[in-house]
């Protein structure tokens, strides 16, 4: 994590840490530790304007995601637990944006993780969002939808888009699928 | 084994517009050891400019979406392999960061769609189209279906998708200035390559760019602003388009209350063409200017002025906004011509041919008409006539003006309005044929152009003087105003430094020209 | 959106293509939205298949 627009749910602490060694135990007293922002994530509803713009962020899955094309193209969405390289596979990473966008419309999420089917810290996401909790940016995205502004959209649509190598282009893909899907938005 | 001298990387489904492109591989260039450096996606056009820039390309497979970065060294062969490995990382640090890029606002996302940008600007009334030709008439085709006015600055667009776009958009009632167009102005705003001239009570349809550019500049410079420019490309008043777009944009600013005077602009059109803009303007009842550069059409009367070149066209306009006489302005612009003998006279008189470089093909044209008035035939690679065409573009006989906005220049190019290397080089080449008494060339400024053309010419200018000495004169026109971003008075002041002679039109310098070696 | 209306308006304009052109619009303080344009065959129509895809029955 480098700044505090990378800050999720559980990582509201590692700011204010010093550096440790690999295998130290730590005790963390949380009192005194700076709140950053609320990961809560209130009930909201996409301005129909932005529908458009979101809509064409499941083209992400093009390029570098096609291998997760196939299952969103049969929304068999449990297959894509776990599916991709790197700690937090892109296909959870899509179901986290999926999870955001129905949660944030009050509508069902249409998966269930099993524990131990992708990496920790996917695992660690994938239970905040379905807690109803969500990393800065897309709270911030969210807040943007629901409004006319589109400096605040476009400015928050591109820090999750350069997020990571695929991560958040996957997770505007996800969310996406729960805001403009067929069936799901 | 030898090591290679050239290398060639793939990036796959990577796609960046061609000015950024061309302007990467410019960048590589300024690289000490690289001698050739190419940006290019993948199309069979740009293998063949590859395979003719020399590049080896056997067991390339990029497809049209992919990047291919090629650079090749003349270095020494132990050097090469570090060289070459430098300036391929070089190319992918210059694309992540863009030359363009600057004014955006960093990391705000851009829309992959037409209806994400519709989104973004609900109530947009134009798009501003410069992908490869290839694609753009379709991509113009969804704005037209969007609602949208269309400004199309790529070229390669064929005809028979040029009359399918226009109809379509003319059904609608809306405007596709182009293909070709590289200039427009809506609202006094500059789209494309144009200056930064305040906007009035003249509006203008131009069916040529660079002579739209030079009667916004000589109107600007009588204190006479632009309300519109519009721009229809250069094919719209022949036979094959026959106009529609320029009929439709004279229509649009005769309805115009804003709009007191009106000019129309091009090289002629075809006659059928002339007959229905000359019957159209007429009916209108406003104040007009026909500026048909070297047309036949002649004659003046219900107050609807014809005139033959770009800056008479703007005096004669300037003139009837201001209430003033259009026939009177245009007698005294051409017995202000006259006093150019004397000019002549003091720079001193040049023996031997005239060499013309242009950036703009209407001031190439234009220039071309008023030389051969004064001298005689005229070479080319657009001349007025095709027995006067040149055999090679690189190679001036006699008097010459040569045009390096043509395709031939720009292909896998930028244009020479925003890189002026080629012409700073040709400067020196002409400067060495002892035949050569004069050298005549144009500096376009405004949006879209190179940020300091007259710095890029000085260096050709400095070793041409070097070489020639006092035998031959140069002389060059400034199409831009002081407002524009580069100012017009501090490249004047550049130039001038260099003992080149700057006059105030394109017309000027052409008379200029010729009148040094007349007689 | 008639010509006319572009006229009285002033340009608003969707800039498809050289970056450059956005930004000198931008330095005019013209509204202006540039997008990141690629051939459809790079992968744009993907949102197109999607549908058909879906549409044909799973």
């Amino acid at each position: 994590m480098t700044s505090a627009e990378d800050m999720g749910p559980r990582t509201f602490l590692v700011k204010t840490l010093p550096n440790f060694r690999g295998g130290e135990n730590v005790i963390v007293v949380p009192e005194g530790v700076q709140v950053i922002y609320d990961p809560a994530l209130p009930a909201g509803k996409m301005n129909p304007r932005w529908r458009g713009l979101v809509g064409e962020w499941r083209d992400f899955l093009a390029d570098e995601l096609e291998d997760l094309q196939e299952p969103v193209i049969r929304r068999t969405w449990d297959e894509l637990i776990g599916r991709g390289p790197g700690s937090t596979p892109a296909g959870d990473d899509f179901l986290s944006g999926l999870a955001s966008g129905m949660i944030w419309q009050g509508k069902a999420v249409p998966f269930h993780p099993v524990p131990g089917q992708t990496t920790w810290l996917s695992e660690e996401m994938l239970r905040d969002t379905l807690a109803g909790g969500i990393w800065f940016r897309a709270k911030r995205l969210l807040g943007a939808l629901a409004s006319e502004d589109p400096v605040a959209v476009t400015g928050s649509a591109g820090s999750i888009a350069d997020w990571g190598h695929t991560s958040g282009r996957a997770w505007l893909a996800g969310l996406s699928e729960a805001l403009c899907g067929e069936r799901t938005g | 084994m030898p090591s290679s001298n050239q290398r060639i990387q793939i990036i796959r489904r990577t796609y960046y517009d061609s000015v950024t492109l061309m302007l990467v591989a410019k960048e590589l260039l300024k690289t000490e050891g690289v001698s050739v450096a190419s940006l290019s996606m993948g199309t069979e056009a740009n293998y063949k400019i590859m395979g003719s820039g020399g590049f080896d390309l056997g067991g390339v497979d990029a497809t049209p979406n992919d990047l291919i970065i090629a650079v090749k060294t003349d270095a020494p062969e132990g050097e090469r392999e570090a060289l070459l490995e430098g300036a391929l990382e070089k190319a992918k640090e210059y694309l992540a960061n863009p030359p363009g890029r600057k004014a955006d606002s960093g990391g705000d996302y851009r829309p992959k769609s037409l209806d994400g940008a519709l989104s973004i600007l609900p109530d947009a009334n134009l798009a501003l189209i410069s992908v490869a030709g290839k694609y753009a008439g379709d991509v113009a085709m969804d704005c037209i279906g969007k609602g949208l006015n269309v400004m199309l600055y790529s070229d390669n667009v064929p005809v028979e998708k040029e009359v399918e776009i226009k109809k379509a958009a003319a059904e609608k009632g809306l405007l596709v200035m182009g293909p070709d167009c590289g200039t427009i102005i809506v609202r006094g705003v500059a789209l494309g390559m144009a200056n930064a001239c305040p906007p009035g009570p003249v509006s203008i349809v131009a069916a040529a760019g660079t002579g739209l550019q030079e009667v916004h500049v000589q109107l600007a410079r009588r204190g006479v602003g632009v309300l519109h420019g519009i721009g229809t490309g250069g094919r719209d008043v022949r036979r094959e388009v026959g106009g529609i777009m320029c009929l439709q944009a004279v229509n649009a600013l005769l309805a115009d209350d804003e709009v007191e005077v009106l000019t129309v602009l091009g090289k002629p059109p075809a006659p059928e063409v002339e007959q229905k803009i000359l019957q159209t303007v007429k009916a209108g009842k406003k104040p007009a200017v026909l500026g048909f550069i070297g047309g036949e059409a002649k004659g003046d009367s219900d107050g609807v002025f014809i005139c033959r070149e770009l800056e008479e066209t703007a005096a004669v306009a300037a003139a009837l906004a201001k209430g003033e006489d259009g026939a009177r302005a245009r007698e005294n612009l051409f017995r202000d011509y006259e006093s150019l003998r004397q000019r002549a006279e003091t720079i001193g008189r040049r023996k031997g041919f005239l060499r013309g470089l242009y950036s703009g093909g209407t001031l190439c044209y234009e220039g071309q008409l008023i030389a051969r008035d004064i001298l005689g035939p005229i070479r080319s690679n657009t001349p007025l006539e095709k027995e006067m065409k040149l055999e090679d573009s690189l190679r001036s006989e006699q008097h010459s003006m040569v045009d390096y906005g043509e395709d031939e220049f720009t292909q896998g190019r930028l244009h020479p309005m925003i890189d002026v290397s080629l012409r700073a080089e040709r400067i020196y080449e002409e400067a060495k044929d002892p035949e050569v008494g004069v050298i005549l060339f144009d500096v376009v400024l405004g949006y879209g152009c190179n940020d300091d053309p007259a710095a890029g010419l000085a260096e050709g200018i400095r070793k041409a003087r070097s070489a020639a000495g006092d035998r031959i004169a140069f002389v060059a026109s400034i199409c831009g105003v002081d407002t524009d971003p580069q100012n017009a008075s501090e490249q004047r002041r550049i130039l001038e430094e260099l003992g080149v002679h700057v006059c105030e039109s394109n017309a000027r310098a052409a008379r200029l020209a010729a009148m040094i070696l007349e007689g | 959106m008639s010509v006319t209306k572009l006229l009285k308006e002033g340009p608003k304009v969707v800039n498809i293509g050289v970056e450059q052109f956005y930004a000198d619009l931008k330095t005019q303080k013209a509204e202006a939205v540039s997008m990141d344009w690629k051939p459809s065959a790079a992968g744009g129509d993907l949102l197109a298949r999607l549908k058909k895809l879906r549409k044909g029955g799973n």
